[in-house]
């Protein structure tokens, strides 16, 4: 099964273990560079060693030979697909926000020509449905022809091994951004940006942040003195322009920024990436309680779902808070809500888009 | 192994498990194994059909602990005492050889029998023919593979003069160091009129890093014992003595299980199986000089006076311990005496060359792939020890040279592996064969550097009776550590020459003799490197330290840390993806950081102090190669 993944590692590593010193996964449940190899043999030992590890690409960024480790076990997971628990919570997910409760395309009713489609994803909405109402309002006013496409980009089903399932999502995401016209797509969150890179598209893929910096942003941004520090989510790793433009974002906005050591590239998963919580909880917990402890300051973060995972350890923000909420100062603190208030959210932001544009 | 019909196939038809207690393997705690493996055997009721037993070295040291199976010859690498039910299932009937423990050859398979193995194969084994196969604290186990056989010939059917004559036939030469004629010096001996007279066993083995002499022992103390009552019926001496150095206790402890034994088989003591001929031996422990290796200062030593050489003549064979005729020679020259009477002259005479006949044991060791014990025949070449049996150089690296004979001895380049390994060819070529020591470097290796070190030996053991060689090696000694510091002048290397001379012709003994040897040979034949150091303040190995900084190839480093984690002075500044740098302030030269990285890598480079080149800003990334999709 991993002839390929192993030979690479025998021909590459060179045991200098800082894959078991840095990943809080490997660190866990194995003691040994050897142990693991064994476990890659066995083709996961069991679901604990199979379903742990985030698939952050930590591991491929820090090692010197460039291994991941990460990659041979979405391998495995792929072969053996999702656990039941995992199934049975995502399927149910997935059948909410690619229904008519969630799903949704509008054009820009006030422009003829369809130049491209803002996708905000799932978690950004269930997070505040307030913000993307806002941004897209003014993605809209400054940038005439965007269309707005609600549903998913089924990361989530790539992260437990369910890959048809996962590019039929992907696929009809494409098709629905053609159908409108376009053939670029602004998105909010890192994991849809990933996910759409997985396999081969004709889309030009550009986030939000890359967007915003380049044009005028809302009066009310420029309000702060704070001192941040930024949490890149484990899936803007490698994405230079997405990390300068929430760094020059937060500046836009007037705010100092302290840098974490583990920052960019070499960020650390907030511990809800490839969906280990379902297998692991208490390592993702720990992971989140971690990462939210290396932040000496406030953080602010560009993942809806990295937020909610921090902020319960430390007072964290969405960059859009910093730019569109004008109550951002009291969000910092708000508890991640609960799958029902954030289904609510994404039903309510259809239904106000469908009132405002749906003409 | 051809020539060396298996000693373990015992009368009693059982297999054994045969595990090396020799002091490499020793220290992985093989006594351990040997404890488990027992425990096993029994649990498995097979104590019946198989003997556990210890053993001495069998050669191929790194590969330790051994564990062999005879009378199959099943040879096991890198044993551990977990590994013992394993092994003692492997002795049921239907029992599997563990594959994993097997030695695995060049291209990655393993080999089960041990005669198959490379490193064996061009060996003869004659000194070290029951080393590693028999049990060294049982004589029955010596006497099952012919012991004391020869001793029984002798006594038996053979006059002393026709025993000194089969010696003299044989052509064996001293395996001391000299190479003298075994057979001329023991016909001196028996010449000599005056009584009683002597037979001395030279195991002092003083050469730093030579274990020849202590490995036979350790692994077949009877032979050694046998060859020394032989000699004594052949010179007509009643007495020996075992000179041996006391930092070698397990050989003293089986020399002393082992003279015990013979003693109470009536081999050693009065009347020697009914002969009339008597005979006694005595271990005698040396304290440790190197110059008491030398046959006039351990005779001193012997005597209870201080270990000094004497002006010669007279010879010891006229006038040697207390003034009495004695015959001393070299431990591998006793154990080769009962195969010479066994086997005869003739066949031993034919196996090497005309004028080195018979085998020559080497401790083979540096940067070797399998360093060890080797025993091959006289006249092969350097290449064929070297990378037949020796594997090559560790690392695949490039071989620079080969130093044979110890302090005595010299250093010999590429161009010299041709060359067939005997006393002439050695001597001639400007080394010696000296007592077996073979030490291999690469190109890491300084050969002033390595002079230095020998010269550093050669000072400190010198017993300061002769001028030449008291002063004369400490002024050649300051003029290398002067060379290797950088601070070498132009001259330098010529008043190496003209000191070595004086050296060589004013010293009584072999040691001041021999003392400029190293110096010599390397400065023949590694001239330019001398002169590196001293018109370039170059060291061309990157070993001396002074002249050699540690610098990491920007280009080449990608960041695995283990540098900045070996060193101990946090003179390495990185981190995760960050291209290291040696802060040269900082950096005390100890090379861990050059040790642990990566060859994969291999970024770490020796420059000479005067061009390191400039490191790259602190904090730069290593550029990633390969992008995962995202
Ligand atoms: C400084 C010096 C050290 C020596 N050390 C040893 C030694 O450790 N063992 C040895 O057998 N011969 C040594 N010899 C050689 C002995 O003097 C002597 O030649 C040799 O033991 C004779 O035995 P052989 O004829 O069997 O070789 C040494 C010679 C010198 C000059
Ligand atoms: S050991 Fe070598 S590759 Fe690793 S960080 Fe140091 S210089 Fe770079
Ligand atoms: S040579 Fe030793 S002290 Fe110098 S950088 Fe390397 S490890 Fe540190």
């Amino acid at each position: 099964m991993l002839e390929k993944e192993l030979k690479e590692i025998y021909e590459l590593c060179v045991n200098c273990r800082l894959c078991l010193k840095e990943c809080e996964f490997l660190k866990s449940l194995f003691e040994t560079r050897d142990s693991i190899i064994v476990d890659l043999e066995a083709e996961g030992a069991n679901n604990k060693t199979l379903y742990s590890c985030t698939m952050c690409d930590l591991c491929e960024t820090i090692c010197p030979s460039e291994l991941n480790i990460g990659r041979a076990y979405l391998k495995l997971r792929q072969q053996k697909g999702p656990l039941p628990v995992q199934k049975k919570f995502i399927d149910k997910d997935q059948e909410w926000v690619l229904s008519d409760n969630f799903a949704l395309a509008l054009p820009d009713p006030d422009s003829s020509e369809c130049q491209r489609v803002f996708f905000p994803g799932c978690h950004l909405v269930g997070y505040s449905a307030d913000l993307v109402m806002k941004t897209y309002e003014h993605l809209k006013a400054k940038l005439p022809g965007t269309a707005i496409l609600l549903g998913c980009c089924g990361a989530s089903r790539r992260e437990c091994g369910d890959d048809a399932l996962f590019k039929e999502t992907a696929d009809n995401v494409e098709a629905e951004v053609k159908k409108l016209g376009a053939s670029e797509i602004i998105v909010a969150c890192p994991n849809c940006r990933y996910a759409f890179t997985e396999h081969e598209r004709s889309l030009k893929i550009r986030s939000i942040y890359e967007v915003l910096d380049e044009i005028e942003l809302p009066e009310m941004a420029s309000n702060g003195e704070r001192t941040f520090t930024v949490h890149d989510p484990c899936r803007a790793r490698w994405q230079d322009e997405m990390q300068d433009a929430a760094r020059n974002l937060i500046s836009k906005a007037g705010h100092k920024i302290e840098e974490m050591r583990y920052s960019r590239d070499l960020t650390m998963c907030c511990g809800l990436g490839g969906q280990i919580p379902y297998a692991n909880a208490p390592l993702s917990k720990t992971m989140a309680k971690l990462r939210a402890e290396q932040a000496e300051v406030d953080i602010v973060t560009y993942c809806a779902s990295c937020r909610d995972a921090l902020a319960p350890h430390k007072p964290t923000l969405h960059v859009l808070d910093l730019i569109f909420n004008p109550d951002w100062d009291e969000a910092r603190t708000k508890p991640a809500e609960k799958p029902s208030e954030k289904r609510e959210h994404q039903s309510a932001l259809r239904a106000q888009l469908l009132e405002k544009f749906g003409g | 192994m051809p020539d060396h019909e298996n000693p373990s196939e015992q009368s009693d038809g059982k297999r054994s498990i045969l595990i090396c207690q020799a002091l490499g393997c020793l220290s992985s705690h093989s006594d351990r194994i040997q404890t488990a493996i027992e425990a096993e055997i029994s649990q498995l009721e097979l104590a019946d059909s198989v003997n556990v037993k210890l053993t001495g070295c069998p050669g191929l040291c790194q590969e330790g602990p051994i564990v062999l199976i005879e009378p199959e010859g099943t040879f096991y690498a890198r044993v551990k005492p977990e590994d013992a039910p394993d092994i003692a299932q492997s002795m049921l009937p239907d029992g599997q050889v563990v594959e994993r423990l097997l030695y695995h050859g060049d291209d990655g398979q393993p080999i089960r029998n041990y005669a198959d193995i490379p490193y064996y194969v061009k060996q003869q084994h004659i000194v070290l023919r029951n080393c590693g196969h028999i049990n060294p604290e049982e004589i029955d186990d010596y006497i099952a593979v012919s012991g004391y056989e020869a001793l029984k010939k002798v006594l038996a059917d053979m006059a002393p003069e026709q025993v000194v004559e089969e010696v003299t036939k044989s052509g064996i030469r001293g395996r001391g160091g000299a190479g003298f004629p075994a057979g001329r010096k023991w016909a001196e001996a028996r010449k000599s009129t005056k009584e009683p007279k002597y037979v001395i066993c030279n195991a002092d083995e003083g050469d730093p890093g030579a274990f020849m002499d202590r490995s036979t022992l350790e692994s077949d103390p009877h032979t050694v014992i046998e060859g020394m009552i032989i000699a004594g019926y052949a010179i007509g001496s009643d007495t020996g003595y075992i000179y041996v150095r006391a930092e070698y206790p397990l050989a003293i402890k089986r020399l002393k299980i082992a003279l015990k034994q013979a003693e109470g088989r009536g081999l050693l003591g009065d009347n020697i199986l009914g002969s009339g001929f008597s005979f006694t031996l005595q271990i005698r422990e040396g304290a440790g000089a190197f110059v008491c290796g030398e046959a006039s200062a351990l005779m001193y030593s012997i005597e209870g006076k201080r270990g000094m050489p004497r002006v010669k003549p007279p010879r010891s064979v006229e006038s040697g311990l207390w003034g009495l005729p004695t015959s001393l020679n070299n431990v591998k020259t006793f154990a080769s005496v009962p195969v010479i009477i066994l086997r005869g002259a003739d066949w031993y005479a034919g196996i090497g060359t005309p004028n080195s006949t018979g085998t020559a044991v080497f401790a083979l060791t540096g940067k070797i792939v399998n360093s060890g014990l080797i025993e091959v025949p006289m006249g092969m070449t350097l290449r064929e020890i070297i990378f037949d049996i020796g594997g090559g150089l560790i690392g695949g690296k490039e071989f620079k040279a080969v130093q044979t004979g110890g302090p005595s001895g010299g250093c010999l380049p590429a161009s010299a592996l041709d060359l067939p390994v005997d006393f002439d060819s050695l001597n001639e070529a400007g080394s010696i064969m000296g007592s077996g020591g073979m030490v291999v470097v690469d190109e890491d290796t300084c050969m002033v550097d390595l002079a230095r070190y020998f010269l550093e030996f050669t000072q400190e053991e010198s017993c300061g009776k002769c001028v030449p060689c008291r002063i004369g090696t400490e002024l050649v000694l300051e003029i290398l550590d002067r060379i290797t510091n950088g601070e070498g002048k132009p001259g330098d290397i010529e008043l190496l020459e003209e000191y070595g001379d004086v050296i060589a012709k004013g010293s009584l003994c072999g040691l001041g003799k021999s003392a400029p040897n190293p110096v010599l040979s390397t400065i023949k034949y590694f001239r330019d490197e001398y002169e590196a150091h001293i018109n370039e303040k170059r060291c061309p190995a990157g070993a001396c330290r002074a002249l050699t900084s540690f610098y990491i190839n920007p280009e080449a480093c990608r960041a695995c840390m283990l540098c900045f984690e070996s060193c101990p002075v946090e003179a390495v500044d990185g981190w995760l993806r960050t291209i290291h740098i040696v802060l040269q302030e900082k950096c005390i030269k100890c090379g861990s950081c050059y040790d642990v990285c990566p060859s994969l890598y291999n970024a770490i480079v020796k420059v000479p102090v005067i061009e390191v080149p400039q490191p790259p800003m602190p904090g730069t990334k290593v550029p990633r190669k390969k992008r995962s999709k995202c």
